[in-house]
């Protein structure tokens, strides 16, 4: 028997790629991607292989914190984008996904599962500004540049690009921030670190290329689940319904029993199925999380002074709908 | 064409990475592909006039190359105990290759840019990289050959 060469340096070249971690092919590998060329059982045996290596440097990076490894791990192989925009990324937000990808700007998610606190960022493909927002547009005129504002890191780069990182805990009634939790923190420093590598080490090579249509979503599940809330309130409203993502609320805004629900699929490294129901509280304010599917997490904000188990029976609605 | 250089690196700047690395491994060929790229945004006004703004940096990230020490074994080889059906022979048979032979060879077969746009990296034309892709392949084919009972243990 002799080797497959083709098959050896593609299985080299695979490797190379995720062991340096940045984008060298002509079609970057996505994860499962049907169309990966000469899909061979060695690649397939490379794939895994750095799956699991990925696995172990994620072991070690949270080796003191009380984590849930996915356990979908072994199979995945990381998007080509992840090395690249996981480098400096804060301990604990380990699972990421692409929020949006558009021709102007990606952003992305960052998930730490044993504190739920998600950390938010974006980056420009092209010279940006803010809007009043919060969002970032397209600033054709480049006049215009911004810096740290606080806790949120927004960084002007020289050829008018923009990165921006805000991290929090509760959507809407929070200041940007990542809030202590369990005795956890993340302080202004680690976000300012991170921003500055977003803004200087990732490549625009080395970002998801643009969606070109809208993705699937989340939303007839998410109105599904919350069908029987939604008439405790006429604010009901779907606030958000984008490529990766959804989100609806019910409830005044200005109350405290304002209930927030979002879902956001696409998270590498995936979660075990149906894996455990978690609860965070923070002044008053409860985020509870649970992976409906392996790579879709679902969130529920709302107060514990609220009395009715909100997230309890919305999760549970959304995982009889997943096993349908 | 008023091509910006972000349009440029979108377009090119996996490739310019891929070549150098293939030629000199990874250590070198990371920072010389970063320097590449940042003399091609510091002078973009007049590469961007260039026929083939690709192939002049590839050889801005050579000169930078060799300015530095290319270390022996620059190519990493991947741990047995994470890869054991792969062909331990297959990187040092790389490393036998003349610098252009292996940067075609990695570029076309393990990288999938096709021959025309290695061709425009490399400057040189299209017929010469496929002949030079038919002798580093013939040349590893040769390296590579084992009998069934010498993976087998």
């Amino acid at each position: 028997m002799t080797v497959d060469v083709d098959d050896q340096i593609r299985t080299y070249a695979l490797w190379l790629e995720q062991d340096i971690g940045i984008a060298l092919s002509r079609s970057a590998p996505a994860s499962s991607s049907p169309g990966r060329p000469r899909h061979s059982r060695l690649l397939t045996a490379a794939a895994c292989a750095v799956a699991v290596l990925a696995g172990i440097a994620g072991l070690v990076l949270v080796a003191t914190r009380p984590s849930d490894r996915p356990a979908s791990s072994a199979v995945q192989l990381a998007p080509y984008w992840y090395s690249a925009v996981s480098r400096s990324i804060p301990d604990g937000f380990d699972h990421i996904a692409v929020l949006t990808s558009a021709d102007e700007y990606v952003a992305f998610e960052a998930f730490d599962p044993v504190t739920a606190r998600r950390l938010i960022f974006t980056v420009s493909r092209q010279p940006m500004s803010p809007d009043p927002g919060g969002a970032m547009t397209l600033d054709r005129a480049r006049s215009q540049t911004w810096t740290d504002p606080g806790d949120e890191y927004d960084i002007s780069l020289p050829d008018g690009r923009q990165v921006g990182v805000s991290c929090s805990l509760i959507p809407n009634d929070r200041p940007p921030g990542c809030p202590e939790v369990n005795g956890v923190t993340t302080n202004a420093e680690d976000l300012r670190t991170f921003a500055i590598s977003l803004a200087t080490d990732v490549l625009v090579t080395d970002l998801p290329e643009p969606d070109k249509e809208l993705g699937e979503t989340s939303i007839v599940e998410l109105r599904a689940a919350t069908q029987s809330f939604n008439a405790l309130s006429e604010t009901g409203q779907l606030a958000a319904d984008h490529y990766a993502f959804a989100f609806i609320q019910f409830g005044d805004i200005d109350s405290d029993q304002l209930v927030s629900v979002r879902t956001v699929t696409g998270f590498f490294p995936a979660f075990k199925q149906a894996g455990p129901r978690t609860s965070v509280v923070i002044d008053g304010q409860r985020a509870t999380w649970q992976a409906i599917e392996p790579d879709t997490v679902w969130f529920v904000f709302d107060t514990p002074a609220r009395g009715l188990d909100v997230a309890g029976q919305i999760l549970d609605s959304a995982a009889a709908l997943a096993d349908d | 064409m008023n091509v910006t250089y972000q349009d440029f690196v979108t377009a090119n700047g996996a490739r310019l990475r891929a070549a150098l690395v293939t030629a000199y491994g990874p250590e070198v060929g990371i920072e010389a592909a970063s320097e590449a790229l940042a003399y091609g945004w510091e002078h973009w006004e007049r590469l961007g006039a260039m026929s083939n703004p690709t192939g002049y940096l590839y050889r801005v990230g050579q000169t930078a190359a060799r300015r530095g020490r290319r270390p022996s074994g620059y190519l990493p080889s991947p741990p047995p105990e994470v890869l054991p059906e792969f062909e331990p022979r297959l990187v040092p048979a790389l490393e036998q290759l003349s610098e252009q032979q292996r940067v075609v060879v990695v570029l076309v077969r393990g990288f999938q840019w096709t021959q025309a746009e290695v061709a425009e990296l490399l400057g040189v034309s299209p017929s010469t990289v496929h002949a030079t892709l038919g002798r580093a392949i013939a040349h590893l084919q040769k390296e590579l050959e084992v009998e069934t009972d010498d993976c087998r243990r």
